[in-house]
């Protein structure tokens, strides 16, 4: 199956330019699909992903498997100002 | 020791400048800036002043850790009742310009009365002087400012002043001060424009002193090794806070067309991708470089260069536009942008250039610009009430013409100057307002961001998105659960952080226990990160008090009816509205206050406000 990605303000290491395509297997857990993406992180945060525009929290993320078509969207734990 | 433990008392009436000690009982409860000076303004005023009229105070306010060598430590703050809301203004500002006051020896300026003609305060360290500001009056910032410093003969020297804005009273006025940063909210520019008191130049070369020179240094020292390497405090330097816009507008919380959609499809226009992009003209990206206030290791400011063939900058008389300025950060590129519907990146670049010039406070103006404009599309106003100007979402030409305008106090313009509420109800249709306490949304829709629905509603100053930070948990979850908690934290915090000298956008890198080393080494006595959120607890409460007693308690704490009553179209939340009920019992518990809102007797006696 195949998904499209979109990273904001985040170095990624598969999508240099924040975007791409993926092909996944079947069933491919959100958590694993995030590591894929080899983002720049830090590890004491939380990273809002959303897909189809709905948000998974992280403890959701390892039970969430991923669709054909979806598009999956990850930003940083950005605040305003 | 790191308070200077000195005010300036302006009385613009009698033409006077009076030293006098700061009140230290107030300063070790109330810390500064925001706390301190509000405290001053409550004891010295009644509640139900015009706040236009002389008895109305402007205090212009330093924290303790102002122009100490801690990082981000060169906030000050503009407090006074507000004209655009009547609570409590306080308006908090970076740069230079602080540090510079608080170098000069002075914790505070409190101007009273009001001048019988236009005066600038000249200060020198422990020299205050009144000079008449008819030369200056009627001109703009970046007019006034270069001048000032050339006249009294030292490039060094700092400057806050009011363009044609807070000279015409518009209710959205700001003071500027260092060409681009803003004291901008709740019309503070024009409270100092009702004063006829134009600009402040001051000098300072006296130094801060802490309380133990190499244990403050250690403190800062630790709290930059945190800081510094987070991946936070790179992100802001290298793209703003204008990264925020991906975030919104993915997630559906980007106020679009006056908060009728929540996403705006021009986004990638505007973005902070945008201006990174060379463009077709001179080969260059609208973003040319970052800058930083005073002892800040984040530097999140960007600098831009509008594109010298645009349209608004054509001709001799438009040169200054054609130079590197105050760039598009996220607020200013979402109120002029998707606000208002336009995708015009000079157009955004344009008008933020000019609310600087001519002292405006960008959310505001772009907010209450996207109000008239459901008013024109509705027919509620024509181009007859516009002086012709075609008003629909999306005219990048109205956003030019209207800024022009509005910073000169003109024609339409005038009206816009009243800000969103006024003008909706000027013209029938109060529900078109989005604002809380009559003060416009900044770019976070509420729908979708349940914590910030009620950080707007609960926010002592009106709508506004730095006094409450749920944006981590509101991003993470569409959910009211939890919420209540993490915006009475948050709260708390950026009330003390307010108070500091300190920025608020290390957020939560710094824990109130980061933070309270620094106090400890730098202030008599013993500083806990307890006593500090304490006191933040207490500028919270006393804050609603006063805002209370104005008629703006529990029965303000609430949104539009657009959020209450129309589902979300889009986006995470779509079809939910704000669900501010399901939260504001829990939070009225969880500060102490009865059900009803009010701080309980148990409460204020505990915060030593009884």
């Amino acid at each position: 199956m195949k998904i499209t990605v979109e990273v904001h303000s985040i170095a990624c290491g598969l999508f240099p330019s924040g975007e791409g395509a993926l092909n996944l297997p079947d069933k491919a857990p959100l958590s694993k699909v995030l590591e894929q993406l080899a983002l720049k992180t830090d590890p004491d945060e939380v990273y809002p992903a959303l897909i189809n525009g709905t948000p998974v929290p992280p403890d959701e993320r390892t039970g969430t498997v991923l669709q054909d078509g979806d598009h999956l969207v990850v930003f940083p734990p950005i605040e305003g100002g | 020791m790191s308070w200077q433990g000195k005010i300036l008392r302006v009385n613009l009436s009698e033409r006077t400048c009076t030293s006098e000690p700061l009140n230290m009982d107030w300063a070790e409860a109330y810390l500064g800036q925001r706390g301190l000076g509000s405290k001053y303004l409550i004891e010295e005023t009644e509640p139900n002043i015009d706040p236009l009229s002389p008895e109305n105070r402007l205090i212009v306010a330093t924290g303790p850790l102002t122009g100490t060598m801690a990082s981000t430590g060169g906030r000050w703050s503009v407090i006074c009742k507000s004209p655009l809301t009547n609570a409590l203004a306080c308006s908090n500002s970076g740069g230079y310009f602080g540090a510079e006051l608080k170098n000069a020896g002075w914790d505070m300026m409190i101007f009273e009365g009001k001048a019988e003609k236009p005066v600038y305060l000249e200060i020198k360290d422990d020299i205050a002087l009144l000079h008449d500001a008819s030369a200056y009056w009627g001109r703009s910032v970046w007019e006034i400012e270069p001048e000032l410093k050339q006249k009294h003969g030292d490039p060094q020297a700092r400057v806050a002043s009011i363009g044609r804005a807070g000279e015409s009273l518009a209710r959205i006025a700001a003071v500027i001060n260092d060409l681009h940063r803003a004291a901008g909210r709740s019309g503070v520019g024009a409270v100092m424009g009702s004063k006829n008191l134009k600009a402040i130049i001051v000098r300072g070369t006296g130094g801060v002193s802490v309380k133990d020179p190499a244990r403050f240094m250690e403190a800062v020292r630790a709290a930059k090794e945190k800081l510094d390497p987070s991946e936070r405090r790179i992100r802001l330097g290298k793209f703003g806070t204008h990264a925020m816009m991906d975030a919104t507008n993915s997630f559906g919380s980007l106020p679009t067309r006056n908060s009728r959609d929540l996403q705006f499809e021009g986004v990638k226009k505007i973005n902070a991708k945008a201006v990174t992009v060379p463009r077709l003209s001179d080969g260059k990206p609208n973003l040319i470089g970052t800058k930083a206030c005073f002892g800040c290791t984040i530097a999140c400011g960007r600098m831009g260069l509008i594109d010298p063939t645009y349209k608004a900058v054509a001709g001799e008389d438009k040169a200054r536009y054609r130079k590197g300025t105050g760039g598009l950060e996220y607020e200013n590129a979402y109120a002029f942008g998707p606000m208002c519907g336009i995708d015009d990146l000079d157009a955004l670049m344009y008008a933020n250039m000019v609310c600087n010039e001519d002292g405006l406070d960008t959310i505001s103006f772009g907010a209450t610009l996207s109000a008239a404009m459901e008013l024109f599309e509705t027919g509620a106003i024509t181009t007859e009430n516009t002086g012709g100007i075609d008003l629909s979402f999306g005219n990048a030409d109205a956003l030019i013409t209207m800024v022009e305008l509005t910073g000169k106090g003109e024609g339409f313009g005038k009206e816009i100057g009243l800000g969103s509420k006024r003008l909706c109800e000027k013209y029938g249709h109060p529900e078109f307002s989005m604002t809380v306490r009559g003060q416009e949304f900044p770019g976070y829709e509420p729908r979708a961001m349940k914590g910030m629905a009620l950080a707007y509603a609960t926010s002592s100053r009106g709508a506004c998105h730095l006094r409450a930070a749920p944006f981590v948990p509101d991003f993470t979850k569409v959910t009211t659960e939890g919420k209540a908690e993490v915006v009475k934290f948050t709260q708390d915090k950026n009330a003390l952080v307010d108070s500091s000298g300190l920025c608020t956008f290390p957020g939560p890198v710094w824990d109130p226990e980061d933070l309270a080393p620094k106090f400890d080494a730098a202030l008599p006595g013993k500083w806990t990160a307890e006593r500090i959120m304490e006191c933040g607890e207490r500028i919270w409460t006393m804050e609603r008090l006063y805002n209370t007693a104005s008629g703006l308690g529990p029965e303000a704490d609430t949104l539009p009816d657009r959020q209450l009553k129309e589902p979300a179209g889009s986006g995470a939340a779509k079809g939910q509205t704000a669900e501010l009920e399901k939260m504001l019992p829990e939070y009225y518990e969880l500060r102490g206050w009865t059900p009803q809102g009010h701080p309980a007797k148990e409460t204020l006696q505990r915060l030593g406000l009884a």
